[in-house]
């Protein structure tokens, strides 16, 4: 937590965050507008309506303009020889460490949105837990899950 | 060594047992409203009979399936009629084997043996269902053998008894301990010298009127009113519930009604509590055999665990409110389970200064430090242990006197209760690194001490807030098998969490 992590996410990332939050509300804001034209049609309360409106438009901001940037912004790693380390968060920033030793398999996802932009998630799974490095550029991801596969050997538990 | 050998054929009757479980509640339905058994159309009998016959043909036909082979170095299990299923388990890999006697099992006197390696989801990996009392033992005890000669390559390779001696001779007096019960006659002088306690029935009644097991009571509430829920409508009269709570709160005025209404569910809890306590943890009782632990325990489910020390991840000693008071706590032990709900139970109550000699005793890789060596959470981290629920609790408060006015005051009264409850935590949080061992100290009700060796720790995270990050506050986590969740230690002095985080950190230790 002390020393310099240097390597960052793809701007990108920012990017498709934003549409898939922009994907998402419009699907939402759908569902609104239906809720109102039944409403109109039948008579309706308009009240739920427009709580689910104003939760809505707070949602958006938060999620097509201050969580993308704040998670780029927050988002670093670096892997060294003997270990991962991983500094991420919104409120609280959290630094994880992830010894090499324990590395059970290293996973590359990239979903279509994603691939658009050239982009991939890498997993790295230990026995215990899930750690996932989201929005790297395809080639990237790869270096870093072949690095990891290098990297990562068996030992055994037993001091 | 490699016959197959199968389950013992009172298997056959689980899939009709629990057919008929499942129809407990129709069939006490029929009981209670008083049918005549003998006096039904023909059709319901011959539909039972065949059903039943039906069933009984399936499970026949797994049961010829299911077989299991002991290998030299792995277990392999087939099984399935329609859906066939092979599972090969090597013997360094398991964790744990355990002998459990659910109630069908324990109504038929057999056993359950489940292998327990990590990995492993929900279900333990491998499962034998059914097998005689004896052979379960045996399996177990042989399992647990290979297990360890196979962990360990020095042995695995000694196949012949000369070179075995040659090799033990020059390890050190504990492993040649292990090896004894390889040879079948020597497990009887080994009783002697092994490590082994019971739990006497008056400390298990101490243990159990000081447990305040509430997540027991809640589990076996739902259980019972998910089972009872299908038929107490059809029992009851209409409206029965309403009808009494009306009749009673016209007696007495409202918040004297909820006072003793809580007061008496807390009180039914706690005997619940103890009840339920007592079928679950009588004839406690642990030895261990060479480097192999066994526990057992239980009255109507009867579990019988069996685990290499080495294999226990992580160790906790508990304090509950009543008994830190006291001065007591219980020992868990953190291994590799399918059992993701509790941990395993070491000692479910002994006092807190012979924690040390049961460790010892059983697990001598890791050491209760003194309380007072633990360093804890400085002054300034008070704030944010506090400020969270005391908010909560104001905003109770408020809603609590605006509806109820001048009665709603007396919920005043948690505020000083929160902030000692939180401030209490606080002081319990701790720290110390020593010897390659991590302890970690928190309290959410009852006060955990957690000791970790390095090369269980998973992961390591630190976290922090803004504000925290300025006041050189770092909540500290650390993940192991065994667990799905982290142990943490919230808002830690920076300086404290650094040497151990550089500790753990394999790259920055070397330096």
């Amino acid at each position: 937590m002390n020393r310099e992590l240097t390597r960052r996410l793809h701007r990108d990332y920012m990017t498709v965050y934003r549409i898939s939050g922009l994907i998402a509300h419009g699907i939402l804001l759908a569902i609104i507008i239906t809720y109102f034209s039944f409403a109109l049609f039948w008579d309706w309360t308009l009240i739920p309506g427009w709580t689910a409106l104003a939760i809505a438009a707070a949602t958006f901001v938060l999620f097509t303009w201050i969580i993308p940037q704040m998670k780029y912004a927050r988002f670093q790693y670096e892997l060294f020889d003997d270990e991962l380390e991983i500094q991420s968060g919104l409120i609280f920033l959290s630094n994880v460490l992830v010894p090499m030793v324990r590395v059970q398999h290293v996973e590359l996802e990239s979903g279509p949105l994603m691939r658009k932009y050239d982009l991939a998630s890498v997993s790295i799974v230990t026995a215990a837990t899930t750690h996932r490095i989201s929005g790297l550029k395809q080639l990237e991801a790869q270096q870093l899950k072949r690095r990891i596969g290098i990297l990562a050997k068996v030992d055994d538990q037993d001091e | 060594m490699n016959e197959r050998r199968t389950l013992h054929p009172i298997y056959i009757l689980f899939g009709l047992l629990n057919t008929i479980r499942g129809f407990l509640p129709l069939i006490l339905i029929g009981l209670l409203k008083g049918t005549d058994w003998l006096g039904l159309e023909w059709y319901w009998y011959a539909g039972a009979a065949l059903l039943a016959t039906a069933i009984l043909a399936f499970s026949f036909l797994e049961w010829r399936r299911f077989g299991f082979w002991l290998e030299e170095d792995r277990i392999i299990i087939r099984k399935g009629w329609l859906r066939r299923d092979e599972k090969t388990i090597y013997y360094g890999r398991i964790h744990s084997v355990n002998v459990e006697q659910p109630l069908i099992q324990r109504l038929l006197r057999v056993a359950q043996v489940k292998i327990e390696t990590p990995g492993g989801n929900n279900k333990a990996d491998g499962i034998l269902p059914a097998l005689s009392i004896k052979e379960a033992n045996d399996i177990q005890h042989m399992l647990r053998r290979q297990a360890k000669s196979k962990s360990e390559p020095l042995h695995a390779a000694a196949s012949d008894a000369a070179e075995r001696d040659d090799k033990t001779a020059n390890q050190p007096l504990i492993v040649k301990m292990n090896d004894k019960p390889l040879t079948a006659e020597a497990p009887a002088e080994q009783g002697r010298s092994a490590p082994a306690f019971s739990l006497h029935p008056v400390q298990l009644l101490q243990a159990a009127a000081t447990s305040m097991n509430f997540g027991l009571v809640a589990a076996f509430t739902a259980g019972l009113y998910s089972f009872a829920d299908d038929f107490i409508d059809l029992l009851l009269p209409d409206h029965f519930f309403e009808n009494v709570m009306e009749d009673s709160a016209s007696l007495m005025p409202s918040y004297i009604f909820i006072f003793f209404i809580i007061v008496i569910g807390l009180g039914l809890a706690w005997l619940l509590s103890i009840i339920l306590y007592v079928l679950k943890y009588s004839g406690f009782s642990v030895k261990r055999d060479g480097r192999q632990i066994s526990v057992s325990y239980g009255l109507l489910e009867k579990k019988n665990f069996v685990f290499d020390s080495k294999k226990v991840q992580a160790v906790i000693v508990k304090e509950g409110l009543l008994r830190q008071a006291f001065g007591y706590a219980e020992i868990q032990l953190q291994v590799v389970s399918s059992d993701k709900k509790e941990q395993l139970m070491l000692h479910p109550f002994l006092k807190r200064t012979g924690v040390q000699r049961v460790l010892k005793d059983f697990v001598p890789q890791v050491k209760l430090p003194a309380n007072a060596d633990l360093t804890e959470a400085p002054k300034r981290a008070l704030l944010y242990y506090v400020r969270i629920e005391l908010l909560l609790t104001m905003l109770t408060c408020t809603a609590l006197i605006m509806f109820f006015h001048t009665e709603g005051l007396w919920s005043l009264l948690l505020l000083p209760l929160v902030l000692w409850w939180r401030s209490s935590c606080h002081s319990a949080a701790g720290v110390r690194l020593n010897e390659g061992q991590l302890t970690l100290r928190n309290r959410f009700l009852s006060r955990s001490t957690y000791l970790i060796r390095r090369p269980q720790i998973v992961t390591m995270r630190v976290s922090r807030s803004v504000g925290q990050q300025r006041k050189k506050l770092l909540t500290l986590s650390v993940r192991a098998l065994g667990s799905p969740l982290e142990y943490r230690v919230k808002c830690l002095d920076r300086k404290d969490v650094e040497p151990v985080w550089q500790w753990y950190s394999r790259s920055q230790s070397k330096q």
